[in-house]
This record gives C-alpha cells, structure tokens and sequence, in this order.
C-alpha cells in the first residue's frame, strides 16, 4: 500500500445537526468525536470542562434533551438532532444568576471551580426531577461528580439553598456570601 | 494584607479628598464612597478612584502606582494553628467497612475575615484526609502494573460517602502578625487520618 493512497484517504465525516442552548447549527464530524470537544471546538462553549476524559469525574456534565449526560462519553453523532444545555444557558436572559448558580454563590458551593460546570449541570437535572430533595437524595444523585475541594457538603447546603430559594433571589440581609465583615470574627 | 490594605485606602482617602478639594482628614469612607462628613450628596467611588488618571487628579506627592501598592512584612516567627477533631465511627461486622457517621471538627487560625470560605477549607481538607484513612491507595500487582489507574479505582471519595461536617471554630490571635491570623489550609487533612483511625480502632475493641 503506498503512503500517497494512506495520506489522501480522508477520513470519513458525518453531517450532525444540534440544537445547543436553543441554537441549531449543523457541522461535519468525524463519527469518533465527542461530544465534549464538539461543544468546546466547534461551538466555542468551554464552559464544559474535560477532567477525566474517562467518565469518572462528571466535570463535562451536560444535559442531553433534559437529562445529565457526561460528555466526554457520549459521540457527537449520537446527539445528532437532540437538544443540549451546557452551563452557559443556567444565567437569566437579564444576566443574572439562576436559583442553582445564586445557591452555589450563597452557599461557597465552589473552591478551585474545575468540577462546578458539571456540578450545576448534574444539580439542575436533580432539581427538575425532584424539586426539593433531602441531603442524602443530593448526595446520591451527585454521584458521578466528583470535587476535590469542597468535601461536598457545602454543594450539598447549595442545592438546598436553590430548593429552598427557587426563584433565585437573595432575601434582603440573608446573603452568607457577603455577611462577613473583617474583624467580626475576633 | 492588612497593611497593604490600610495604605491602598490612606492613598484613596488622599485622592478623594484632592478630587473633592476637601482635607483629607474630613473624611468619611461609607459603602463604597469617600464623602466628606456631613455632606454625603458630594461624593467619590472607588471606581471612580481606579479610573482617575493619575497626571491630572493625583495629588502632589501621591506615589508612583496610586492606589497599587505592595507591602513586604516579615514575621517575626510561624503561626501555630491548632485544632481537635473527633469522629464516631461504625464497622460492619461481615465486611468490616467503616463508615464515618459523626464528624466534629473544632480550629483555630486565629483571626478569620470570612467564616464561610474558612470553613470551606476545613472541609476541603478533611474529606481528603477521611479518604486517605479509608479509601484511597495506589495498589500494584506482581509485575509492577498500577491497579488503580483511575480516579474511580483510585477512591476519590463521592458525595455519599462522607458525612456532613459539624464544625465549630475558638479564636486565639496570633501575635506574630498584624492580621492576628493563623493558616487552616490544611488543617482538615492533618487532623482527619489519625482521627478515623483512632475512631476505628476503639470500634474494633
């Protein structure tokens, strides 16, 4: 088999068309893409994070059609006409944050922030399914998430923060996040 | 921190009071304004301070930099912070797994500026610290192969298998420096191995 036939078979290419965070756009992929790297390559969304690359870790949580997927496991073509949301869609039309991000910021549901993207993703699918959950109904639908920083429990204090607080507003003088002044410790 | 803190806002006050046309010395810092005292309509933003161009609205005398400012200080000794954790654990008489069912953490750094990012840290720490006395090992086999080459096999621990943390804090001011604050990084991952081992083994007696 000569070099020349090898370097001019182009490898083989799939026309995929998918609706992320309301928009359709239509591509060609090669059929071993994933979906991952077609959401921060092609539609320039990095707010979905690679961790493992090996569906451990859940930093690539999506939503495929509402339900938590991590998208370091799944193809491109296999969303192929199907509707994703990336962290990007969580914020209000206005800019402001959403009941799960405002309970992530309430809450110090966050410290280095590298798992946070699928953390929210994962948080918003529990929510839509169960909108008030217990502790250990948090704690077991976070399963495929891990975080490093945190020790999880106050992810968990932000989910609750979001059930609690659906509409995402702060109750005047409530904000954990921001009750802290210097010295009222000592 | 401290001190760079209190000369960045000296410098402000000296700007403000130069935009103001006011004597420093009158006045008043409130949310996020400088105004002079008794006259709030008139006032200057810190925005409004970081965007004044320095040539024309800095103050004769003002230094190099404006409202940047770096401060060294060297301390005349470590900081010793200090905490007590304790744990209830219980064993599975069949597999002996230990699960943590009680965790309470108690520290002290010292001075704290926000209690909830300090406690964070605690936790950050602990949760490791747990998982190195009951989950997490790097194992090989006979040929040296790695057995635990994900972070799965590897048992970063998930969210269902820690228990809530009750943390409490005392505040002891270190002397040695201004801030009066003492580290907590790692005081949660210090503390929590020879906790749950210390729990374990007085659950196996």
């Amino acid at each position: 088999m000569s070099t020349t036939a090898t370097s001019t078979t182009a490898m083989s290419t799939a026309s995929v068309t998918i609706t992320v965070n309301g928009e359709a756009a239509t591509h060609e992929v090669e059929p071993r893409f994933l979906l991952v790297h077609y959401l921060r390559e092609l539609r320039r969304l990095t707010g979905t994070h690679i961790g493992c690359d090996t569906s451990n870790c859940g930093a690539c949580t999506v939503l495929l059609d509402d339900e938590a997927v991590k998208s370091c496991t799944v193809l491109a073509v296999q969303a192929d006409g199907h509707a994703v949301r990336t962290v990007e869609s969580l914020a209000n039309p206005d800019g402001t944050f959403s009941a799960i991000q405002e309970g992530f910021r309430q809450e110090h549901g966050l410290q280095c922030g590298y798992c946070t993207p699928g953390m929210l993703m994962a948080c918003t699918a529990l929510l839509a399914e169960n909108p008030d959950p217990n502790d250990g109904e948090i704690r077991e639908a976070l399963e495929g998430n891990l975080c490093r920083c945190t020790g999880y429990q106050m992810i968990v204090s932000s989910v609750r923060w979001a059930a609690e607080h659906p509409d995402g507003k702060v109750p005047a003088g409530m904000s954990a996040a921001t009750a802290a002044a210097p010295g009222s410790e000592a | 921190m401290k001190n760079a803190s209190i000369k960045v806002r000296n410098t402000a006050n000296e700007i403000a009071a130069h935009l103001l046309e006011a004597n420093p010395a009158d006045l008043l810092v409130e949310d996020d304004a400088f105004a002079v005292a008794g006259s709030p309509d008139k006032s200057v933003t810190w925005a409004e301070l970081g965007a004044s161009f320095p040539p024309l609205q800095f103050p004769e005398g003002t230094e190099p930099g404006g409202l940047n400012t770096t401060v060294i200080q060297t301390a005349p000794n470590f900081s010793y912070p200090s905490g007590a954790y304790g744990y209830v654990v219980s064993i599975d008489r069949d597999t002996g797994a230990v699960t943590v069912e009680r965790y309470v953490l108690v520290d002290d750094c010292g001075t704290v500026i926000n209690p909830l990012l300090a406690e964070g840290q605690v936790h950050g720490g602990a949760a490791p610290g747990i998982a190195q006395a009951l989950f997490e090992h790097m194992s090989y086999d006979e040929a040296s192969q790695p057995q635990t080459s994900t972070l799965i096999d590897y048992l970063v621990p998930l969210a269902a298998d820690l228990p809530g943390f009750e943390a409490g804090r005392i505040v002891t001011v270190t002397p040695n420096n201004t801030l009066g604050a003492k580290g907590i990084g790692e005081s949660g991952a210090v503390g929590a191995p020879p906790a749950v081992v210390n729990a374990a083994a007085a659950a196996a007696n």
